[in-house]
């Protein structure tokens, strides 16, 4: 690692050269190149930051440096006992999850690893992409980025997804549909002042790549989403929507993609509050969950390219009755937990393997 | 045909002395005729390739008619003749072999001196078949064996002395680099001419000042490393041998005008202090280097002004800034003039190199500055060390990035390529020193004179660095042609021949930059492939590749990056 003392020499000269030098002077060029290669190795998270930030240029040499930056960059993990570097993690969290993925990508058998706690990988290679699918097992953010880290730990990913259900908010979302994260946002950090609530929630950006592209990509493929529900009613994993939840899969129905917000804390929401988090934290909110900030805090500290796609299950509320002992009480509902992943997952396998939405980055040379 | 040239030099000193061409004009004078064949012979540390030698006597003997003359020009450093032998093989098998030995061609070997009684050349001349045939003449015109060597004398006197080229001798140190004094400057160079010492401005200067005839030389070393104060002791001693010559040092000159000197140094110094009152006593002023001409003012006025009606400045290396007029004394280059107390000053100097002052404010200065990578002179000799970030970018601010332009059609041409065809020969002489450098550290009891560098035969940026290796640098070079290379047709038999004939110890695959490693690893694998051993190292100027070379290469760079690929 370059020292931070080194680093500052290292700037400051590489400074005084590009304010020296003519802009056109392919001697400028050289000496950005040798600064961002420095960052990469030295300082990884300054070089994920620049790599970024050339990604947002309009010149598209800035942008090819950028994906250029990023791909060394991921090339440069702290992780370096890993003996391969495979091109995509799927990371899901529920066992009901798990089951969907494994049916839409064509997994069966045992996991190639097993790291205890439930938590266990299995590796698989489709159209050339090295890919992982990993179950975490329990929920919550912290729990998602220790097992994010576990997992690298063991093996190393160029880019990461994270698949699995949420809770969606009811007249922007229906059941089924997916929200491909813009931005993850750990909503419940606040500071609790007297007599006042000051929210102060972490925001993750996701890939800047992957949901702009979305609606041109739709486009393009008109009957995705009609093959995609019959994929499912087709899949032996599903067994229908269970009787008591009040929104049918129709033989119309299509699950729709949908970039959006996703809010990402330790509260499981049954109680409605859903729009209100919209309200307080992100008006651009249409999901809720429990893992994606962690899962997403780790990705941005392995300099890991990351997104989360949500398949909407319910909408927060309890719109099922359940007996409890002897008594009923009202609760969400799970009927389309299977459902909703196996959109998600279906999106990733149909457009995210395939580099149609462009998450995966080459292999590098 | 009738008389043959035979010019023979080690491979790691190839361009010393005369030209094959110079050679010719040479016997071509001291025998009326220009020779029917020519030969250049280049041999290798521990040569023990008889078979070679061999060839080339049958070559000579089926060219050589009747009273011919075989001229050997052996014109090369004593030392290396008495390690390596080759000549005595040659010479050997010339006379002893037949036809040769019964016929009665003369052999005249030109060398830099007569052999010694423990050389075995002179063992030759006392074998009773040879004394009348082979005669042994050195550069000043002395003679050893029983021919008559009259016209190869005469022709030597007539002919212009071997011209040293002392560029080949003098690193320019590129980097920047900060003058110590009031009115700090910085430079872009630094001239290290440690390796000149002995062999050119040694004779130079002496011959100076032999022609000028000083009784005191009085010398500042504030400024030079450690080559100058050897050098002005060597040529003071050997002044001494005809008159006694006093010599002293500025900073010893002012510690004993201070009083501070112990009681030994004391002694020295009076003694030249006694000197110098002797009114028909003359003074030479020697410095290392004439530029702003404060290190002569220094000296003058520290051994006062009213010596200057009797003294003289010598400077080794004058800064270009300063126009010279031709030499007053013999062996000198040019002189130029320091105005002092009204009135100007002759210097004589030996070698103009060009300088490039830096400003305080030019962007490489500010940037060394921060990069700490500013200079103190005397930057002293070239060890192994670092390639500095901001001697990179004062290389190519000075040759030049542009975007790569021969790339194999396998990939992308990187955006920003250092256009290392366009360097000096004199930063191709850094370079390949600090090439060397590198390979005498890395590879364990390894010699420049045993070193083989194998190089792709290209006029890109390694075209320079090869000719540096070779001509400035004293290493062998072998150059493989591309279509070797890339071609897969393995090396032809010229090569191969070379590679062999070599049979260097070290051997190392060079090229000035790489992105894949694929041509190195190419030439290590032709090389491999002919000797039937690994290489024992591969290397590069500048690393641009995106990964590491592979597993168990023995690899070195001087500087790594990973470049950018265009986009396509």
């Amino acid at each position: 690692m370059v020292s931070a003392e080194h680093n500052e020499q290292f700037a400051v000269a590489v400074r005084t050269a590009l304010q020296s030098l003519d802009i056109d002077d392919p001697l400028r060029g050289l000496i950005g190149e040798q600064y961002i290669d420095w960052l990469v190795s030295g300082d990884s998270r300054a070089a994920n930051l620049a790599g970024l930030a050339l990604l947002g240029m309009s010149d598209a040499s800035a942008r090819a440096l950028g994906e250029r930056v990023l791909e060394m960059s991921a090339d440069q993990s702290l992780i370096t006992d890993a003996p391969h570097v495979l091109d995509l993690l799927v990371l899901t969290v529920k066992e009901v999850e798990l089951k969907a993925c494994m049916d839409v990508f064509g997994l069966t058998g045992p996991p190639d690893l097993d790291l205890g706690e439930g938590c266990r990988l299995w590796t698989w290679t489709h159209d050339g992409l090295q890919i992982g699918l990993a179950v975490v097992g329990t929920d919550g953010n912290v729990e998602s980025a220790i097992e994010v880290l576990r997992i690298f730990g063991q093996q190393r990913f160029r880019t990461a997804v994270m698949v699995g259900m949420a809770a969606g908010l009811e007249g922007s979302v229906r059941k089924g549909d997916v929200v491909v994260s813009t931005w993850v946002v750990a909503y419940e950090f606040a500071r609790l002042a007297v007599r006042k609530y000051f929210p102060r929630a972490k925001a993750y950006a996701a890939d800047i790549r992957s949901h702009q592209s979305i609606a041109q990509l739709l486009a393009g493929h008109p009957n995705w989403a009609t093959e995609c529900a019959s994929q499912l009613r087709a899949s032996k994993g599903f067994h229908g929507i269970e009787r008591g939840d009040p929104e049918r899969l129709t033989r119309s129905w299509k699950p729709r993609i949908k970039p959006g917000v996703v809010l990402a804390g330790s509260r499981l929401i049954e109680d409605g509050s859903l729009r209100e988090l919209k309200e307080k934290i992100n008006d651009k909110a249409l999901a809720a969950e429990m893992e994606g900030a962690g899962f997403a805090a780790a990705c941005a500290y392995l300099r890991v390219p990351w997104i989360v796609l949500r398949g909407i299950a319910d909408y927060g509320t309890a719109d099922v009755t359940v007996l409890r002992g002897k008594a009923q009480e009202g609760a969400r509902g799970k009927g389309w937990q299977y459902a909703a992943t196996f959109v998600a997952a279906s999106f990733v396998r149909d457009h995210i393997f395939s580099a149609r939405v462009p998450l995966v980055l080459p292999s590098s040379p | 045909m009738s008389d043959v040239l035979v010019r023979i030099r080690p491979a790691s000193d190839t361009l010393v002395g005369r030209s094959l061409a110079e050679s010719s004009s040479l016997m071509e004078a001291a025998f009326g005729d220009e020779p029917g064949l020519s030969l250049d012979i280049e041999f290798m540390l521990d040569v023990t390739d008889d078979e070679h030698i061999d060839d080339i006597a049958q070559l000579l003997h089926s060219e050589t008619e009747p009273h011919g003359v075989i001229f050997i020009d052996a014109s090369f450093p004593t030392d290396a003749l008495r390690s390596y032998q080759v000549l005595d093989s040659l010479v050997w098998l010339l006379l002893v072999t037949e036809p040769i030995s019964s016929g009665s061609a003369d052999i005249v070997i030109l060398m830099e001196e007569l052999p010694v009684p423990v050389d075995q050349i002179a063992d030759l001349m006392n074998l009773p078949e040879l004394k009348t045939r082979l005669i042994v003449v050195d550069e000043a015109g002395r003679t050893l064996g029983g021919g008559d060597a009259t016209h190869v004398v005469d022709a030597l006197k007539s002919h212009p002395p071997v011209a040293p080229d002392i560029d080949r001798e003098i690193l320019r140190r590129r980097g920047v680099f900060r003058n110590q004094g009031k009115d700090s400057s910085f430079y872009s160079f630094y001239y290290e001419p440690t390796d000149a010492g002995s062999d050119l401005l040694e004779r130079r200067l002496l011959n100076a000042l032999q022609a000028y005839g000083p009784r005191v030389v009085v010398y500042d070393a504030t400024i030079s490393g450690d080559w100058f104060p050897s050098l002005v002791r060597a040529v003071s001693v050997k002044l001494s041998s005809r008159s006694p010559v006093a010599i002293i040092d500025t900073d010893e000159w002012l510690s004993f005008q201070a009083g501070t000197l112990t009681k030994p140094q004391n002694r020295h110094a009076a003694h030249v202090a006694e000197a110098l009152k002797d009114e028909t006593s003359t003074v030479a002023f020697i410095i290392p280097a004439f530029s702003s001409g404060r290190a002569a003012m220094r000296t003058v006025e520290a051994v006062g002004r009213p010596l200057l009606s009797r003294s003289q400045i010598f400077a080794i290396i004058v800064g270009d800034r300063r126009e010279l007029r031709a030499g007053s004394y013999d062996g000198t280059l040019g002189a130029s003039s320091l105005e002092y107390a009204g009135s100007q000053l002759d210097v004589e100097v030996f070698y103009q190199a060009a300088l490039d002052l830096l400003g305080p404010e030019d962007w490489l200065v500010r940037a060394a500055s921060a990069l700490g990578e500013v200079n103190d002179l005397p930057a002293g000799p070239l060890r192994d060390e670092r390639l500095q970030t901001s001697t990179v970018w004062s290389l190519l601010r000075e040759c030049g990035v542009g975007k790569e332009s021969f790339v194999p059609p396998s990939r992308a041409p990187r955006r920003y390529y250092p256009v290392l065809e366009r360097m000096s020969p004199w930063d191709a002489h850094y370079i390949g020193e600090l090439v060397v450098q590198k390979i005498l550290r890395l590879v364990p009891n390894s010699t420049r004179d045993a070193m083989l560098v194998v190089v792709p035969d290209e006029e890109t940026g390694i075209g320079p660095i090869s000719r540096a290796l070779l001509h400035r640098c004293n290493t062998a070079v072998l150059r493989v042609p591309r279509m070797a290379i890339s071609g897969g047709d393995g090396l032809d038999a010229e090569v191969t021949r070379k590679l062999r004939r070599h049979q260097a110890e070290t051997l190392v695959v060079f090229d000035e930059a790489t992105v894949t490693y694929s041509t190195l690893l190419s030439l290590g694998t032709l090389v491999k492939r002919e000797l039937g051993r690994s290489v024992d190292l591969t290397g590069c100027v500048f690393n641009l590749a995106l990964s590491d070379p592979p597993a168990g290469t023995p690899f070195f760079h001087l500087r790594r990056w990973r470049a950018v690929q265009e986009e396509v």
